[in-house]
């Protein structure tokens, strides 16, 4: 399982705006597919995903401002279930 | 070459160099690092090989990506995770951050946010080792950005023309932030321009911690010898961007995969002691598990430290001594 | 005592110096033959040698982080930039590095840089003020002297320190005389002093402006005006003690110096008196500066850019019609 978190970009934002996600829980990833798009202060971004799996569950939803460093959502590997 | 337990000594920190980087960069993204930081993976074999050479009365000053400089040098990594932390059990009282990291005791006179103040900062370094008249070298680092820094060359004006024991260690991974160094350097080429400074100057491979241990040795000998301040242009390469989380796009991922695959500083010196037979497979094994223990260490500790009180916060900006009436 | 000029008390003051402590050495240009710029260390290469006394290449940058780096190994260097002007060329020497090097690292940095600065001729590039500029950094401790005895007592502090010090000295007072203490008189910083008793109108000022406000004030004594002139001797630290005392006990106060009044420490230094005192004051804090201005070559211009004797009058007489 990989968590995915939001990366502290540096300066300053101790949150940044969740603007929309890019897979629904169930879907298919691959490594390096961006699965959502967060806006900071200075641009907006992609977050990417580490690894190959299927999205699980998403802890957040879109139009919402999430903390730096928060894990948003997992991504299930091969094998793995939610528990 | 090189003796045994020293060989062995070089993969050992190597390996807790990029063990220590590849959990900070993690921590860095989870917003545990203040300010941020910035990666050496990848330059591992620079900073062991000139640090196996200097002796402990030797003085260093360094840049702003200096984690594996510090740790070369045998710095506490408990001590400097905190200080990334921030906490006030951090090498620099929470004061300094990643890019400041220091150890007096072994006169490891700091990393440095300004381009090319390493240098010239080590070049005060060598001129009070000669005022002082100690037995021993200092040792300035820069990256390629500083190469067309003017304090750069004024202080290796200054180390030529007054013969001082400095040793200044390209530490090339070839971009400035984000700049090829060939597209902003006139003349391209470093160790010419040294050498018409009046400087000695020599190009290394920095993915070979021994060729840097041995140029690194070589130089310290003729500096002692009265020979002149050296140079060595150690050209290596860094894995990550800048700075964590940058969003960089001026590097292709070809490039950065050859220097990952085929000139990874952990991975040759393991071909070449496995090749010679001087190391088995489980002791590589268990150097990484070592490796890994400490660095958990480090982050509990770093986890476990306090912040500075905010008391202290006008705390030794000045220490009264000019208000004493003698 | 010894009269000797504001040249020589330096000179005076870091012989004996040096003769105790074999740590120290200086650093500048032109100053194995010449003595410097302003003659400050002249006849000390010949005393001390040529390792102590360092001719340097025009390179402030890497003179000051010579210094720095030194200083941190447990050197005692003196930086001579000869004028304060050159020290925009390292800038980041001494505010990034030198200021700091305590607050990052824990480590002491008895470094001085010492210049000539002041307004006089030479035109717009060799008459810059600098007391707001270093005042303003913390790390950095900033010494003004008039006299001689200042000089001598301020430099001999400054090298039993353990501080980065900015020691700024007035082209206009290189040769004026006055009488130094001798080895066992040291100043410590943030310690005004009265150059002048009064007990009508206070002002306060430093460098080469205690000149010009004693002269006025002995101009105001014919008139029955009686003003009192204090010597600030440092501009960090700062003697409040003595400031807010004698403001207190005088309630008519005026500050002072040749600086363009936009920006200049005497702003720092009217607005704490008057946050402190503000009932107790007979008028408002009134200040004394320059018009927002380079310094031009012309003499004339120079003149019409500074506060001269009579707007010490001016301002004197302002501040007793509250």
């Amino acid at each position: 399982m990989e968590e995915i978190f939001v990366p502290a970009l540096g300066v300053s934002a101790e949150n940044v705006y969740l603007q929309k996600w890019l897979k629904a829980p169930g879907d298919s990833v691959q490594a390096g597919e961006a699965i959502a798009i967060i806006e900071t202060d200075k641009a907006e971004l992609e977050i990417t995903s580490n690894t190959s799996g299927i999205m699980g569950k998403q802890l957040f939803s879109e139009d919402t401002d999430v903390a730096v460093g928060i894990t948003i959502c997992v991504l299930l590997h091969e094998g793995e279930t939610e528990n | 070459m090189t003796e045994l337990n020293q060989a062995k000594d070089f993969l050992s920190q190597m390996i807790l160099i990029r063990e220590f980087e590849t959990i900070a960069e993690g921590l860095t993204l989870r917003g545990k690092v203040p300010g941020g930081m910035h990666n050496s993976s990848g330059q591992e074999a620079v900073a062991v090989g000139v640090m196996a050479a200097l002796k402990d009365e030797d003085a260093i000053a360094s840049t702003h990506r200096s984690h594996h400089h510090s740790i070369a040098r045998g710095m506490s990594t408990q001590s400097m995770m905190a200080e990334l932390f921030t906490k006030s059990t951090g090498c620099s009282r929470g004061r300094g951050g990643s890019m400041h990291l220091v150890d007096l005791s072994r006169n490891y006179f700091g990393g440095n946010g300004i381009v090319g103040a390493g240098v010239s900062i080590a070049m005060g370094l060598a001129l009070g080792i000669h005022i002082l008249k100690k037995n021993a070298i200092a040792v300035g680092f820069m990256g390629d950005g500083a190469i067309n820094t003017g304090r750069t060359w004024e202080s290796i004006n200054m180390a030529v023309i007054w013969n001082l024991p400095l040793l200044i260690v390209i530490d090339n991974n070839q971009y400035a932030v984000e700049t090829f160094m060939d597209r902003v350097t006139g003349g391209k080429d470093f160790v010419a321009r040294a050498k018409s400074f009046g400087m000695s100057a020599e190009m290394v491979n920095g993915q070979n911690v021994e060729e840097v241990h041995e140029a690194t040795a070589r130089a310290r000998e003729r500096i002692l010898a009265g020979q002149g301040p050296q140079l060595i242009n150690a050209v290596t390469y860094r894995y990550f961007g800048h700075n964590v989380g940058e969003v960089g796009k001026y590097r292709t991922q070809e490039e950065i995969s050859d220097w990952k695959s085929n000139k990874d500083p952990i991975d040759n010196w393991i071909s070449h002691l496995l090749s010679k037979n001087l190391i088995t497979e489980d002791e590589i094994s268990a150097i990484r598990e070592s490796a890994k223990l400490e660095i958990i260490k480090a982050v509990e500790f770093a986890e476990a430290s306090p912040f500075p009180n905010t008391d202290t916060v006008a705390d030794d900006v000045d220490s009264g001594s000019l208000l004493r009436q003698l | 005592m010894t009269v000797v000029t504001y040249s020589e008390a330096w000179r005076s003051g870091l012989r004996e110096e040096m003769n105790k402590d074999s740590s120290i050495f200086v650093m500048g240009t032109d100053l194995q033959e010449r003595g410097g710029h302003f003659s400050q260390v002249k006849g000390l290469a010949e005393e001390f040698g040529p390792e102590r006394i360092r001719d340097t290449p025009i390179s402030e940058s890497a003179m000051v982080a010579a210094g720095v780096g030194s200083a941190m190994l447990g050197a005692r260097p003196i930086i001579d930039l000869n004028f304060m002007d050159f020290s925009y060329g390292a800038m980041d020497e001494i505010i990034n590095q030198a200021a700091k090097i305590r607050y990052m690292f824990g480590a002491d940095l008895p470094l001085i840089i010492r210049a000539t600065a002041g307004i006089a001729l030479f035109g717009p590039q060799h008459n810059n003020s600098f007391e707001s500029l270093f005042s303003a950094i913390p790390g950095l401790s900033v010494a003004v002297p008039y006299r001689p005895y200042d000089v001598k007592g301020l430099l001999k502090t400054s090298l039993r320190g353990s501080d980065p010090v900015i020691f700024i000295m007035h082209k206009k007072l290189t040769g004026a005389k006055g009488e130094i203490a001798g080895e066992d008189v040291f100043i410590p910083f943030g310690k005004a002093r009265i150059a002048a008793e009064g007990s009508d109108v206070l002002i306060v000022t430093y460098g080469y402006s205690v000149e010009v406000a004693s002269k006025a004030a002995e101009i105001m004594k014919v008139e029955g005006v009686s003003v009192e002139v204090m010597d600030l001797r440092t501009v960090y630290p700062i003697d409040y003690e003595m400031i807010l005392q004698r403001s207190g006990e005088i309630g008519r106060v005026i500050v002072a110096d040749e600086a363009p009044l936009f920006g200049s420490i005497t702003g720092e230094i009217a607005s704490t008196i008057s946050e402190k005192l503000y009932s107790s004051l007979k008028a408002p804090v009134l200040r004394i500066g320059a018009k927002r201005v380079p310094i031009g070559a012309n003499p004339q211009l120079v003149n019409a850019s500074i506060p001269g004797i009579e707007d010490y009058q001016a301002a004197i007489r302002k501040v007793l019609a509250f």
